[in-house]
């Protein structure tokens, strides 16, 4: 049996991933690669490792043992590294890191206690904000945003895709009724993002909706409590709307990727950015 | 994923590394549209 030990990279990162695409993605090839490298080593293996179903791909009995190797090897080599960065004298220090609260309390929180047992000589200050701040400048040495920052002396890597959609309240729309067309928004009122963050595409077609801001706010986790307040409709990270049980998605206008196209609360491409 | 390697130090490179990882394991969630993710 000859295993590509680069091979099971791919495991891993279609199990995170939980699709192809968003595999290929994480490991910058192309869909096709990632599956013809999962199919070559399920072929040395003599055992199916996914079971290809039409939302994704799920984990196999066999798929289960591979996987449980192959997360010990990736945290010993991550492990190594970080020893061997730490005698470098290079991996130890603050590092200052902004990125938006819900992410912070939500994503980043919970994978701290692994991370501080790998890098226990890393302190992290985090501004847990939604500004741009100039990394350039190192207002912070590393920032995740749903931009891309125009400094050129800034290094840019996406991390993946942010989903958003319209919500509202139940008691709002009780007693606002629910906007069933695009047209029908310009009725409505509208907890908005502050100004000073709608160069973002997601949050611009608010401003030319017709529909008038009650209120505007510069974080995404207060937006939301804005919104469950019943004070107006909003655009929420779907990790956000979809876990507040106050909030009820707008899914008139449908919710595939084309349908979304039409209808502005879509998605953006967020990405980690450090000076270079 | 942009292309090119960040060179920062090595406990900035883990830190990138943290919010890839984090991002990874949340994919899903933060995508919310299947379509999306995939």
């Amino acid at each position: 049996m000859a295993i590509d030990w680069d091979d099971l990279r791919y495991v891993l990162a279609v199990q995170r991933a939980g699709t192809l695409i968003a595999a290929a993605r994480a490991l910058s090839v192309d869909k096709a690669t990632v599956s013809r490298r999962i199919a070559a080593l399920e072929e040395s293996l003599g055992v199916r490792l996914f079971d290809r179903k039409p939302d994704g791909y799920g984990v196999t009995p066999h798929g289960e043992q591979v996987l449980a190797a192959v997360t010990e090897i990736d945290q010993t080599i991550a492990t190594l590294a970080a020893r061997l960065g730490d005698q470098r004298g290079d991996s130890a220090g603050v590092v200052h890191l902004t990125v938006p609260q819900f992410f912070a309390s939500r994503v980043l929180f919970p994978a701290l206690p692994a991370f501080r047992a790998r890098h226990p000589g890393i302190e992290l200050v985090v501004n847990a904000s939604s500004s741009v701040l100039n990394i350039a400048q190192r207002e912070a040495e590393v920032g995740l945003r749903n931009t891309r920052p125009d400094q050129s002396s800034v290094m840019v890597r996406r991390v993946g895709v942010l989903g958003a959609a319209l919500y509202a309240s139940r008691a709002y729309l009780e007693r606002r009724g629910t906007p069933a067309t695009p047209a029908q928004i310009g009725q409505h009122e509208l907890v908005a993002w502050d100004r000073a963050f709608t160069f973002v595409p997601l949050f611009a077609w608010m401003e030319g909706s017709g529909a008038r801001v009650a209120l505007r706010v510069n974080d995404a986790a207060v937006l939301a409590d804005a919104v469950a307040a019943g004070i107006g409709l909003g655009v929420l990270p779907r990790l956000l709307g979809d876990e507040h049980a106050d909030l009820v998605r707008l899914d008139a206008f449908g919710h595939s990727s084309e349908e979304i196209q039409r209808w502005p609360p879509a998605s953006c491409a967020a990405r980690a950015a450090c000076a270079r | 994923m942009a292309a090119g390697e960040l060179r920062r130090s090595g406990r900035v490179r883990a830190v990138i590394e943290l919010l890839v990882e984090a991002w990874a394991a949340n994919a899903a969630r933060l995508a919310g549209d299947p379509d999306l993710v995939a």
